[in-house]
């Protein structure tokens, strides 16, 4: 299309929906992969139309005060973090026996606190998470190096198993899940 | 017990949101000199390969001049601003600061609490606001967060009722009955004080993705909150950098619980416990 057509046909554009602004869809490769999009300036910069906001195809006409922003065509991975907690998350809405065995319902409490617990752990050190029969959430470690199980009483205290170096610790510690602080001993123990 | 008919899933397990943006608009144009300023405080503070936004592209921009006779051929070609981005491994990008003459766009895919998020923008923000400030007025705050949800099980027995709330404030009717893709958009304007015309918008879509085999369907749900400061009837909000910025502080809270409570009434109550959304 020449520059003459691609002209007329964002005047016509302009004409039909009364907009002031329009933008181009992104350019995205073939692997989906987010390129800088390209915009056109028309008059008024106040309003934005936003081709690709309507995936359906066609534009958008809903006005738009300030630039929506694209759906993005490439997603990322879940990272562990995330998988993580969403694993703990989804076990609180079980209810009781959800083994089939008569376990109890997950306590929210504990697995709340088991959420918190993690976001004080670097990416190099996420746990697997657990859940007790009796309900509580717990995380667990097993490496080379480190066996470690904890489980969260409450939301202010911590039973924990670990084995470093040939060394076993046990255990009850207190734990504020709204201090964001990790208990000194599970410090040393988990990173040493 | 009952055979899961299928269920919708949060795109990162413990959390829907796929994308959040910040965007900040001004009611005049920066000249050249003062993007150029701009262009440089982002360039010094986060810009270079050892940076936390290492990417960078100016953003081009094409003008074209209308007049009775038609086309009157192309003008000259300014940049648009710069954009800088942080992009993973595998090429996926992570978060992006858009510098252009009229706005600030922060946007990131990066979530993880409102705080961290914030606390990342905010510098960007604090950094860029005393450039656009001088030149003008702070017209328009944006809040936008991209939330979507993957159906699990049998495309044939996706039904919306597994994600939405029943008779949702934000979604039309006759969504709920449909069987196959659908969407409802909608927006509204409010006066949220003498000085914020405010606009929500809360768009929803269910698409398939059908790229990447297997075909997976999932619903977007856009909430956008847009407060528009210096209106027409509205009284003046005359804010210059510090101020700017300690007004962001004390607003951008407001606009994220707003949020929240949009979009909790959006989804039903299982999808915002799934998601913590009440913690």
């Amino acid at each position: 299309m020449g520059t003459s057509n691609i002209a007329n046909a964002i005047a016509a554009l302009i004409a039909a929906s009364a907009v002031q602004t329009a933008t181009l869809n992104p350019v995205v490769d073939d692997l989906g992969l987010y390129k800088q999009r390209r915009a056109f300036l028309v008059a008024r910069p106040s309003t934005i139309i936003w081709p690709d906001a309507n995936p359906l195809g066609g534009l958008d006409s809903l006005p738009v005060v300030t630039p929506f922003i694209q759906i993005l065509r490439a997603e990322r991975e879940t990272t562990p973090r995330e998988q993580l907690i969403g694993e703990l998350r989804r076990w609180r809405m079980l209810t009781a026996n959800w083994d089939g065995e008569g376990a109890l319902a997950a306590d929210k409490v504990s697995s709340r606190a088991a959420e918190a617990f993690t976001d004080l752990l670097p990416d190099g050190l996420l746990p697997e998470p657990m859940l007790h029969a009796g309900g509580r959430a717990g995380l667990y470690w097993k490496t080379d190096d480190l066996y470690a199980d904890l489980e969260f009483l409450d939301g202010q205290r911590i039973a924990y198993y670990i084995e470093r170096a040939g060394d076993k610790h046990k255990g009850v510690v207190n734990y504020d899940a709204n201090n964001e602080e990790m208990p000194p001993v599970l410090a040393i123990l988990l990173q040493a | 017990m009952a055979a899961d008919p299928g269920h919708f899933e949060p795109m990162h397990a413990a959390h829907a949101i796929e994308q959040v943006a910040f965007v900040l608009q001004v009611d005049r144009s920066l000249e050249d000199t003062q993007l150029g300023e701009a262009v440089a405080a982002v360039q010094e503070q986060f810009g270079g390969a050892a940076g936390e936004l290492p990417g960078r592209a100016d953003i081009q921009t094409m003008t074209f001049s209308f007049g009775p006779l038609g086309h009157l051929g192309q003008g000259p070609v300014p940049t648009g601003g710069r954009v800088y981005n942080r992009t993973r491994q595998d090429g996926t990008l992570e978060s992006e600061l858009r510098v252009e003459r009229l706005s600030i766009v922060y946007r990131t895919t990066a979530y993880t609490r409102w705080a961290d998020i914030w606390g990342r923008a905010r510098r960007y923000f604090a950094t860029l606001l005393p450039v656009y400030t001088q030149v003008g007025t702070i017209t328009a705050i944006n809040l936008n967060f991209q939330d979507k949800f993957f159906w699990d099980g049998d495309i044939a027995l996706c039904r919306p009722a597994a994600l939405l709330r029943p008779q949702s404030n934000y979604v039309c009717p006759h969504v709920y009955a449909a069987r196959d893709l659908w969407h409802s958009h909608t927006g509204a304007f409010s006066r949220a004080d003498a000085n914020t015309k405010r606009l929500l918008n809360v768009n929803l879509d269910c698409l398939d993705e059908t790229a990447t085999p297997p075909q997976r369907r999932f619903v977007a749900i856009t909430t956008g909150l847009t407060d528009q400061l210096n209106q027409s009837g509205y009284t003046v909000t005359a804010l210059h950098g510090a101020d700017a910025v300690n007004y962001l502080d004390q607003h951008l809270p407001v606009l994220h619980n707003l949020s929240k409570d949009t979009f909790r009434n959006v989804i039903n109550d299982a999808m915002c416990q799934r998601i913590a959304l009440d913690d």
